[in-house]
């Protein structure tokens, strides 16, 4: 009796449990701080160092299953003939390696403002343990995020990443303006949240199945077919946009974007620095997949009439974020409106991809140069929100005032802040620099010509306003006097820094190099739809939408 | 003669009414709690038509959603923020126009797709087995995974929503 | 040490030794060490940048451009290279950058013992900062007149810009942030286009089955040669050659500069601090110029020769704009800075017409002008450091107080406008001499008037030196000393130099003929 109802359950078997490794490492260290706070008390060292420790162990588990997952090109946790639930792909796992090495920085982060910021350590401290439940619980919505072709587990994957994150957002309970800023943040996301599920639940309505690769292929073949009604096209625009709603959201796209600035601002600046790079990676991991699985098929059966949606998405992203720069004056809001502009040069990425011709060698380049700017693109915000925040806990301000003189200040962070800045404008030699070029060459390998010319036109805008930071550092100086900071946070920054100038000269190479090498092994990820036919799929045979029209 | 035959309309119309009437209840009432209160009238005839769809889950959600989680909400939410129960609405000329606009609109294109599908019933629901059974059978084997990790985020949720909520000190 | 330096390696040491000095400064313990590392590095890279002659004294120029003999002390290794994508560390030299090489090792070196008496700057804080950027920045000019791939070329193109930034950005004068950002926004905007055209390029060769970025394969490689210079080949719906050509023109054009593109060149030198100047006026104009004959003409010779006739017309404009700007200055500094303007004009109309006595002309002109012109600077800030301010009509009689001074200024400005003897007059006639040679049918017209700038500087240089050297004694400069020797140790390197170009000019063309003429030649082929 026992064993026949054990049967009807469906047990993984040990190897999917295995393969989906990172994910049990991020899962494992939210129940060993919660454990940990029961046990041995609420400490916010023993919590961060949980964090550290368990940020390092996920990596590590990355770098272990890595070699694995390419000769078996995936591997993933699926119920029994189900499609996958859970992929743990070399994508999965490189995105799930950037968001452990950046959550390990920015829990330094968090502890060098612990020890330095008086003001609020004392806060900061007693609540530490939640504030690492919250942010590893995000870190691990991100995890997910990039590991699913599964629409269920996509809008989960994207509530995990984003419930922690509204509330470590608002987190200083004092703060009027977090408070502003989260519920900012509550109210948008709730907005883009509806927006997805209402695609999701279409598109399931449409074809009966989660699985993106499945509804990718269902999509192009409908779109493809002459007699589909303009109604019925419509209708699945309407739910791919609802569906790229949710992820511009995350990725700040315009014109999902306007929670970043205030989120930005409000928000410490730990959880500033943590959303500025891990949200943005994550939600440009998912949404490479699902274009190049549920899109990139589009391509290949027609002539796409979306075909200059990402495109014009990531153009008007990239200019609406330099220029909204411009009038800024606190550097947060600056770096918030910057970041939304990166956004809009890795979309770009995503164009090409979006556009690529099947056959084509487009892609891989294109996702090479996406892997080569996360990663630079990572050190490069590191750096400029770890200077600010060592200016911010020195001096209390973080408007651009605050850097004046800072070169005679403190020359240290002032040079590791103009390595980052120029690196962030896409200066040579400055690994920024390399990021962008190798992007422009995807760009221009795929004739999307007029895109160089807006990347190139916003590096000329940017120049601007980072260069003004660069101007209170250096032109500006009001006398006021040196400041020491934290050696920890002095060693981060020039770290950072030192990343960044390693990556536009010495290991430029080597680089790009790898990046090449994982994109190769990236990309079959379209073209792997041939999973066993899913037993929910065959149930409900997918009616094509032509036939479901009203009599 | 079964009793399903002349039992199901009735309850239909019964619960149909409910619905209809707490709704124009909703637009003629000045006085916000009874608003919330006539709210509750047409979410619960709602569940009530889903019970009779033999949907008993989604009829159980939209008791335990929004007749339970939601209107509360709303209640809370007109409690806490004004300063007596008794507020009373006043829609300007321009809210009500537009409002009527949309409502307008929103019914146009609902009776459209009424009338425009071939109601034949096909299959009578009675046939199928519960649909609470075969959600949990779900739930439990070909979506463990979203079930699992939906769990996950209701506890990082949970402590999230204890901290924002405990006083300082 | 000898054996560590090979002619293998030599460029290497040239290019990142002022970084090791870099680093040094940084690490020295006061001002005076900061300064002693400083010039003494740059001394040592013009040292070792004079044992590159041999090749060049010997005429070992080849048969043809970019040929193996012609390109000495040679250095490639690959860089960034993943499967057919290659882009390599590549450097050498040739007739075209060595003259530049020594030109700019001089200049630095002297630039740097300019910089001597940085504590009487108006801005005097950073001295470590100072010289580490100061050497950066020479890495950077050497490193563009040596590299061989396009994309090595645009990086080293672009570290002269941050440095250049911040030296004219902190230790300028009163309106330095904003000479700094126009100096920026310029350059950059100008490198942008650069950038496009080196994508284009590359996508455009990789279309015949060649992936490089080698500026010389670019020149003598037949496919590319060909499908660079069909009339058919399209870039977006222009003409591609044309199209890449305008494109590097116009971000050459900027530093060169030329007429539209010129504004931000007064602000920047006016701004800038002595040395700083010399080094934008004596070697930063050059790579513009430089530019042109690396880039734009061996590799699209047919585009330059359609757009011949407008380049042509800038160059005039630029001398005689430039000229009658520089009448007008009643700033000492900025005059000087319309007299680049006007100076290189001839550079840009001895390039436009292509022949070798044009090209022989514009580099002839560039290099004079890379002595003059940095002098002239430098005068002026020998002055500027008694006088403490630049108004021309307030001078009067200098040559009376400071002589040694006045005779070497007038040596200088004399260098400047083109006295028979000097350095200035050889490039200026070279470039007359070509442009009514020109096989072109407006050249002579050009020629005609652009003689007249000639007039012009005249003009302009002999009003300057009435109203600040001659005339009666005025109180206010009487007490002033004169110069000093290390003010006269820089100037008359520079006044001999000048002196001896003008004199035994072929001593200076036998550097760089070979090179130019086998560019002429490609144009033939």
């Amino acid at each position: 009796m026992l064993l026949a109802i054990a049967n009807s359950f469906w047990m993984p078997d040990l190897d999917a449990v295995v393969a989906i490794g990172p994910l049990w490492g991020l899962a494992g260290t939210i129940v060993a701080i919660v454990l940990a706070a029961l046990v041995l008390g609420r400490s916010a060292a023993v919590s961060s160092v949980i964090t550290i420790i368990g940020a390092t162990l996920t990596a590590w588990i990355c770098f272990t299953h890595a070699p694995r997952v390419a000769q078996s090109a995936w591997a993933g946790l699926a119920p029994a003939g189900g499609s996958p639930m859970l992929l743990v792909d070399n994508f999965a796992i490189l995105f799930i390696l950037l968001i452990c090495l950046f959550l390990a920085c920015v829990t330094g982060l968090w502890m060098i403002g612990a020890s330095t910021n008086a003001r609020e350590s004392a806060a900061h401290l007693r609540n530490g343990p939640e504030f690492f439940v919250l942010l590893v619980g995000s870190a691990f919505g991100m995890a997910l995020m990039v590991s699913t072709t599964n629409l269920l587990m996509i809008i989960l994957a994207i509530e995990m990443a984003s419930l922690p994150s509204y509330a470590i957002v608002g987190f200083q309970k004092r703060n009027r303006i977090a408070a502003e800023a989260s519920l900012k943040y509550v109210l948008f996301g709730a907005v883009t949240s509806a927006l997805m599920a209402y695609g999701i639940s279409l598109l399931y309505g449409f074809y009966g199945t989660l699985d993106v690769n499945e509804i990718g292929r269902l999509v192009s073949t409908e779109l493809a077919a002459t007699d589909t009604p303009a109604a019925a096209k419509a209708l699945i625009s309407v739910a791919l946009f609802g569906l790229m709603a949710g992820i511009g959201f995350k990725i700040s796209a315009v014109p999902f974007h306007f929670w970043c600035p205030d989120v930005f601002e409000g928000a410490s600046i730990e959880v500033t620095t943590w959303l500025s790079v891990a949200s943005k990676a994550a939600g440009l991991g998912l949404l490479l997949r699902i274009i190049a699985a549920v899109l990139q098929p589009l391509a290949e059966t027609f002539d796409n009439p979306l075909s200059t949606t990402v495109a014009m998405f990531a153009a008007v992203t990239c200019t609406v974020g330099n220029l909204a720069a411009f009038p800024q004056t606190s550097v947060k809001r600056l770096l918030a409106y910057s970041s939304i502009a990166h956004a809009g040069y890795m979309l770009m990425a995503g164009a090409i991809i979006w556009q690529a011709k099947p056959g084509s060698d487009v892609a891989n380049p294109a996702f090479a140069a996406l892997i080569v700017y996360i990663i630079v693109y990572l050190f490069m915000n590191l750096g400029a929100f770890g200077c600010t925040a060592l200016v911010y806990w020195a001096t209390g301000s973080e408007k651009i005032e605050a850097f004046r003189g800072l070169g005679r200040r403190s020359p240290l962070i002032a040079a590791a802040m103009t390595v980052c800045l120029f690196s962030l404008v896409g200066l040579p030699p400055f690994g920024g620099f390399i990021a962008k070029f190798y992007l422009l060459m995807a760009l221009f390998k795929s004739n999307l010509v007029w895109l160089v010319a807006v990347a190139l036109l916003n590096s000329i805008f940017s120049l601007y306003f980072y260069s003004r930071i660069a101007y209170a550092m250096y032109f500006a100086d009001d006398g006021k006097p040196a400041f020491s900071v934290p050696a920890f946070g002095r060693a981060l920054v020039i770290a950072a820094a030192i990343v960044i100038l390693l990556t536009g000269i010495p290991i430029a190479g080597g680089l790009i190099g790898r990046a090449n090498q994982f994109a190769s092994h990236l990309y079959p990820i379209a073209a792997r739809t041939t999973f066993a036919e899913p037993q929910a799929a065959a149930a409900k045979d997918p009616i094509p939408l032509a036939a479901r029209s009203a009599p | 003669m079964n009793v399903n035959t002349w039992l199901e309309p009735i309850v239909f119309f019964l619960f149909a009414g409910v619905v209809l009437f707490s709704a124009i209840g909703i637009v003629l009432t000045r006085n916000i709690v009874r608003a919330a209160l006539f709210l509750l009238g047409t979410l619960g005839g709602v569940a009530g038509l889903y019970f009779l769809l033999m949907a008993n889950l989604l009829a159980a959600i939209q008791l335990i959603v929004y007749a339970g989680g939601t209107l509360v909400l709303i209640v809370f939410g007109v409690m806490l923020t004004s300063k007596s129960p008794w507020v009373r609405f006043a829609p300007s000329r321009s809210e009500a126009a537009a409002a009527t606009t949309i409502g307008l609109v929103l019914f146009a294109a609902l009776a459209k797709i009424v009338t425009g599908i071939d109601w034949t019933v096909a299959a009578h629901p009675a046939d199928q087995p519960a649909t609470v059974r075969q959600v949990g059978n779900l739930l439990l084997q070909q979506y463990l995974v979203p079930f699992e990790v939906a769990s996950v985020l209701l506890l990082v949720v949970m402590i999230g929503a204890a901290y924002l909520a405990r006083p300082e000190n | 040490m000898l054996t560590v330096i090979s002619d293998q390696n030599i460029l290497n040491w040239i290019v990142f030794l002022p970084m090791i000095g870099m680093v040094l400064c940084l690490a020295a313990p006061n001002a005076k060490a900061v300064k002693i590392v400083g010039i003494g590095t740059t001394f040592l890279t013009f040292l070792l940048s004079l044992r590159l002659f041999p090749p060049f004294w010997n005429h070992l120029f080849g048969s043809a451009y970019g040929t193996a003999e012609s390109i000495h002390f040679g250095f490639a290794r690959d860089w960034i290279s993943i499967g057919k994508f290659n882009i390599e560390y590549r450097v050498g030299l040739d007739g075209l950058s060595f003259p530049m090489v020594i030109l700019t090792t001089l200049t630095s070196f002297l630039a740097a013992i300019a910089s001597w008496n940085f504590e009487d700057w108006r801005v005097n804080k950073g001295i470590r900062g100072y010289f580490a950027l100061f050497l950066l920045l020479e890495t950077g000019m050497l490193g563009t007149f040596v590299a061989l791939d396009f994309f090595l070329f645009y990086i080293f193109w672009e570290v002269m810009l941050l440095p250049m930034y911040f030296l004219i950005g902190v230790w300028g004068g009163p309106r330095k942030e904003y000479a700094a950002i126009k100096f920026f926004l310029y350059t950059f905007l100008g490198s942008v286009l650069i950038l496009i055209a080196l994508l284009a390029m590359y996508f455009k060769a990789s279309d015949v089955g060649v992936h490089t970025f080698n500026l010389i394969d670019y020149a003598t490689n037949p496919a590319i040669h060909q499908i660079f210079n069909a009339e058919s080949t399209q870039f977006l719906r222009w003409n591609f050659g044309l199209a890449m050509f305008v494109m590097l023109f116009i971000g050459f054009a900027v530093k060169v500069p030329v007429f539209p593109f010129h504004t931000w060149l007064p602000d920047a030198h006016v701004e800038a601090p002595t040395p700083i100047s010399m080094i934008l006026a004596g070697v930063l104009l050059k790579l513009g110029g430089y530019g042109l004959l690396r880039i734009c003409y061996p590799i699209f010779p047919a585009a330059g020769h359609t757009a011949a006739y407008a380049l042509a017309l800038l160059g005039l404009i630029n001398i005689i704009y430039g000229a009658l700007c520089a009448m007008a200055q009643t700033d000492f500094k900025r005059l000087v800075a319309y007299s680049s303007v006007s100076h290189m004009g001839y550079v840009l109309l001895g390039i436009a017409i292509m022949t070798d006595t044009g090209f022989q002309g514009a580099m002839f002109q560039m290099l004079a002008h890379g002595i003059s012109s940095p002098m002239c600077f430098f005068l002026v800030g020998v002055i500027y450091d008694r006088a403490h301010h630049r108004e021309i009509n307030k001078f009067g009689g200098v040559w009376l107080s400071m002589p040694v001074y006045g005779s070497l200024a007038t040596l200088g400005f004399f260098a400047s406008l083109g006295l028979p003897g000097l350095c200035g007059f050889i490039g200026e006639i070279w470039v007359l001499l070509g442009a009514f040679n020109a096989p072109f049918p407006w050249a002579k017209p050009v020629a005609i008037v652009a003689a007249f700038g000639v007039v012009l500087t005249a003009g302009y240089i002999l009003w300057l030196i009435q109203r600040v050297y001659l005339g009666k004694e005025k109180a206010e400069y009487s007490g002033f000393p004169d110069a000093s020797a290390r003010e006269v140790f820089v100037l008359s390197i520079m006044g001999a130099l000048a002196i001896f170009m003008g004199v035994l000019p072929m001593f200076t063309f036998r550097l760089m003929n070979g090179t130019l003429d086998n560019i002429v030649k490609l144009f033939n082929s």
